[in-house]
């Protein structure tokens, strides 16, 4: 019975690895020699289902070859750095542009200024053309009703609240050493002064906040009712009503007359000093920032603001004219990020 | 003939030792920095937490592996050769991938939520033991299986002939037989524990290696990165004298000669209770996460949502991400069990410091938290040669930090079995030593170099910060597929990687068993 038993399982075994292998061998046959051919190395520090899909369809418009890695920003920024005497990436993607700015100034970015570029308006890019914005983004609250109800909780008016006694445990948003939380705590330095800052962060901190690791962690966090409130980018919100939750609400905060707005910030693009194709890079580029199918697919499908002038916003998205934005330039926010992580690792490890 | 040993073993020695060398002297050249992060109290916090979730996953984990083993062993429970493979089976699932299942399965608004309203969100101290629990409890299970197949019919008999009752018999004769089993049992899950970094993020849990994992992933100059970890390597030194002092202190010895095996207990009426228990056990570990993931893959493939469609068609094919796994897992295994040939040699026939030092660095490379060797690797290699990051080698050097006591420990228990003076006659004969190698002891160290192999690469294939973070732009192996869409929150994404993952490791394992089977040998 015994060694009919193992004799089973060593057969299944063998199968299994037998399709396994098979598997394998047909899939790296089918993808085309891309090993062989030169291809456009991309650090991508977007999550994958927002920017692979057109990255295909560069590749498809293009027959240049990619090979990206995703990752976190931090992890990918570092790594270009770490990289500088002998770059191996191309481009580098980001989810936050003051770690673009940052880099700018530590001169591993390589300028571009195409007409594509110069479409763009001017204050989503870098001065130099260093970095480029591709989408915009709000950073908002999202709220479960449900929550709000049970809890007692009226639908918070500025993110200042959040720091208040009755919001304690209630609010879920990323790590503080997330890349949109040190961006928006430096826009908060900027617009409300390092004092208030300080007081606002160790409050916030002390209101012990869910902290996850990423947007997406929050808007599911949200929509499963573990917190009333969660701290995240604007297309959250909306990914998550496309999946189907329905008891969900988006705020933006401090829009009233004294209110200071809140961050709008782009996502950007930028090619690494030294990269080895950088005749691919900018045709790269030229494609995410300029290509009108390109911009329509992150209104569209990742509800973000298109940056090229002209191109539609996705219908159930609060249009930007309609938004007060926080009063800061990027290069500000890339100037201050040293001093901001700073308050948060005397406060808090992340 | 002993420096022909001692050279490669030295290199390998290096390999070992530059890693953990580089981050220590990271943190002393930044004295004050480290002196600020470990005496903070966050760093406290932290130690306690990592220490709180090693001891409950430990105990929670050894009790699970020796009750079953017990069950298994030593009852008449119908089925016992099934059990035994199956309850070993739940190895070839690397805890994280048991996290996703369970954290969609119990959070709320996960699957028990819309089907009974139960929302049991595994988050935090007890979800994350659970799912370590679950996971590392086949360590003690085999390791106490074979210890109690190891105790002879005769010791029982004796007691009784003595007039002990059942009960007594089995605190004072069975008990301190398998105690080493346990103790051992218990050590692998705290090391994991504290490993660790893919199911405590994901369950939201703050250890040292969460930290340690934020700390490498966020975009800042890391002195606590260093600090941290030296914290870790330190930690990891008092857990492998610990584990050394408890072990070294009582010695039983039984004699192989005369043994039989050992009377089944009956179960009569809680034969049913057992088999429920050992029956939950699979379907908790086993079943229910391959169905799981089974059924959330074909939604995906049949049923894909208008995003679904869009990932699949442009991420990389969990298939080619296969390919690269088990190719990843060829090379290391191969490279790893190889360079353990010479240390091997060195302490089996020339025993000594040099022999004692390798063999030591390769035990505490192999309890370091993976995210350490990570940390200590990037370190290194930016320092001596920045151009050699995120290239194969470097991936495969740092699997030979953590993995080379595996493939040191097969080699040498192949080698003790061979007679010295086999390959002496050889080499008396004309032969020359690296010939009389590849025929004489070759043949004879197939066995156990085979099942080191197998270990080795079941682990580089689950291992998760050493794929993730050291890895080629281009080169994502299943764990980084897995991973990416995990904590994308796409759980649809993450089923196919996951079930070929746990496919592909029980090849390896498979091979494992049945050699665990033949000779004893322990997969731990």
């Amino acid at each position: 019975m015994h060694s009919r038993l193992l004799r089973a399982v060593a057969i299944l075994v063998l199968l299994d690895g037998i399709i396994v292998l098979l598997g394998g061998i047909i899939a790296t046959a089918l993808v085309p020699a891309s090993a062989q051919s030169p291809a456009l190395v991309v650090y991508s520090g977007r999550r994958e289902p927002l920017i692979l899909p057109v990255i295909e369809r560069f590749r498809r418009a293009t027959g240049i070859q990619v090979t990206v890695r995703s990752g976190g920003i931090g992890e990918l920024a570092n790594l270009v750095l770490e990289e500088r005497g002998r770059p191996r990436a191309d481009v580098l993607i980001s989810n936050e542009v003051s770690v673009l700015e940052v880099l700018r100034r530590e001169g591993v970015l390589q300028p571009y200024l195409g007409a594509v570029v110069r479409a763009i308006p001017r204050e989503f890019r870098a001065h130099d053309g260093t970095w480029i914005g591709l989408s915009l983004r709000a950073h908002v609250i999202m709220a479960n009703r449900e929550r709000l109800s049970e809890w007692g909780l009226p639908v918070p008016a500025s993110m200042a609240d959040l720091a208040a006694p009755p919001w304690r445990g209630r609010v879920v948003m990323p790590v503080f050493t997330n890349e949109y939380i040190v961006a928006w705590l430096s826009a908060l330095r900027l617009v409300r002064g390092d004092g208030w800052t300080e007081e606002f962060f160790r409050r916030l901190r002390d209101n012990r906040p869910t902290l996850v690791a990423s947007g997406t962690q929050v808007r599911q966090a949200v929509a499963r009712g573990e917190a009333a409130v969660g701290i995240a980018n604007h297309y959250y919100y909306h990914l998550q009503i496309a999946e189907g939750s329905r008891n969900l609400e988006v705020v933006y905060p401090d829009q009233g007359p004294d209110g200071m707005g809140v961050l709008v910030s782009p996502s950007g693009i930028a090619i690494v000093m030294g990269a080895p194709n950088p005749a691919m890079a900018r045709r790269f580029i030229d494609f995410l920032a300029g290509d009108r199918r390109a911009q329509e697919f992150y209104a569209m499908a990742n509800f973000e603001y298109p940056i090229l002038p002209g191109v539609p916003l996705h219908p159930d998205v609060r249009p930007l004219d309609r938004v007060k934005r926080m009063a800061v330039t990027y290069q500000q926010l890339g100037e201050l990020r040293d001093g901001t992580l700073r308050l948060i690792r005397e406060g808090a490890f992340r | 003939m002993p420096w022909a040993l001692l050279v490669p073993s030295a290199a390998v020695a290096a390999v070992i030792a530059g890693p953990m060398v580089f981050l220590v002297a990271r943190a002393l050249l930044d004295g004050r920095e480290t002196l600020l992060t470990l005496s903070g109290s966050q760093t406290m916090t932290l130690l306690v937490s990592t220490l709180a979730l090693a001891a409950v996953s430990s105990v929670g984990s050894a009790a699970m592996g020796a009750g079953l083993a017990f069950l298994v062993e030593r009852t008449d429970l119908p089925w016992r050769a099934a059990w035994r493979i199956a309850l070993a089976l739940p190895l070839a699932i690397p805890p994280y991938i048991g996290a996703i299942v369970y954290l969609h399965l119990l959070s709320r608004g996960g699957i028990l939520d819309r089907l009974i309203g139960l929302a049991l969100p595994p988050h935090g101290l007890t979800g994350s033991a659970f799912v370590i629990a679950l996971y590392t409890y086949p360590y003690s299970f085999l390791l106490t299986s074979a210890a109690l197949r190891r105790v002879s019919r005769s010791l029982d008999e004796v007691a009784r002939a003595s007039g002990l009752s059942s009960g007594r018999i089995f605190w004072t004769v069975t008990l301190p037989l398998i105690r080493p089993a346990i103790g051992a049992g218990l050590f692998f899950p705290a090391l994991y524990a504290l490993a660790d970094f893919g199911t405590v993020v994901l369950l939201r849990y703050d250890t040292l290696a969460t930290e340690l994992y934020y700390q490498l992933t966020a975009f800042y100059r890391r002195p606590a990165a260093a600090a941290l970890g030296t914290a870790a390597i330190l930690l990891v030194l008092a857990f492998l004298a610990l584990e050394a002092r408890l072990r070294g202190r009582a010695r039983y010895h039984q004699s192989d000669a005369s043994w039989r095996p050992p009377e089944a207990v009956r179960l009569g009426r809680y034969r049913l209770a057992a088999l429920a228990t050992v029956a939950a056990a699979v379907v908790l570990a086993l079943v229910l996460p391959v169905i799981l993931l089974g059924s959330w893959a074909y939604a995906g493939a049949v049923r894909p949502s208008g995003a679904e469609r869009l990932w699949a068609a442009s991420t990389p094919s969990p298939w080619k991400a296969a390919g690269e796994s088990l190719l990843l897992g060829v090379l290391a295994s191969t490279v790893i069990v190889g360079l353990a040939v010479p240390p091997a040699y060195l302490r089996v026939r020339s025993p000594g410091w040099p022999a004692w030092a390798i063999w030591a660095l390769g035990q505490a490379g192999y309890a370091l938290p993976g995210i350490v060797i990570v940390l200590g690797v990037a370190f290194l290699t930016n320092t001596v040669a920045p151009w050699l990051y995120g290239t194969l080698p470097v991936m495969i050097g740092a699997f030979m930090v953590r993995y080379m006591a595996q493939g040191l420990r097969a080699v040498e228990t192949g080698l003790l079995q061979i007679p010295q003076r086999l390959g002496e006659a050889a080499r008396g004969l004309g032969e020359r030593p690296v010939r009389a190698f590849l025929r004489v002891d070759l043949p004879l160290l197939r066995p156990s170099v085979i099942a080191g192999w197998a270990l080795v690469f079941l682990n580089v294939l689950k291992d998760l910060p050493i794929n993730l973070l050291l890895r080629p732009a281009g080169f994502d192996t299943l764990p980084v597929r897995t991973w990416l869409s995990a904590t994308d929150g796409i759980y649809t994404q993450a089923a196919l990687p996951s079930l070929l993952l746990i496919a592909c490791a029980a090849l390896p394992l498979a091979m494992l068993l049945r050699s665990e089977r033949a000779r004893g040998l322990e997969v731990a």
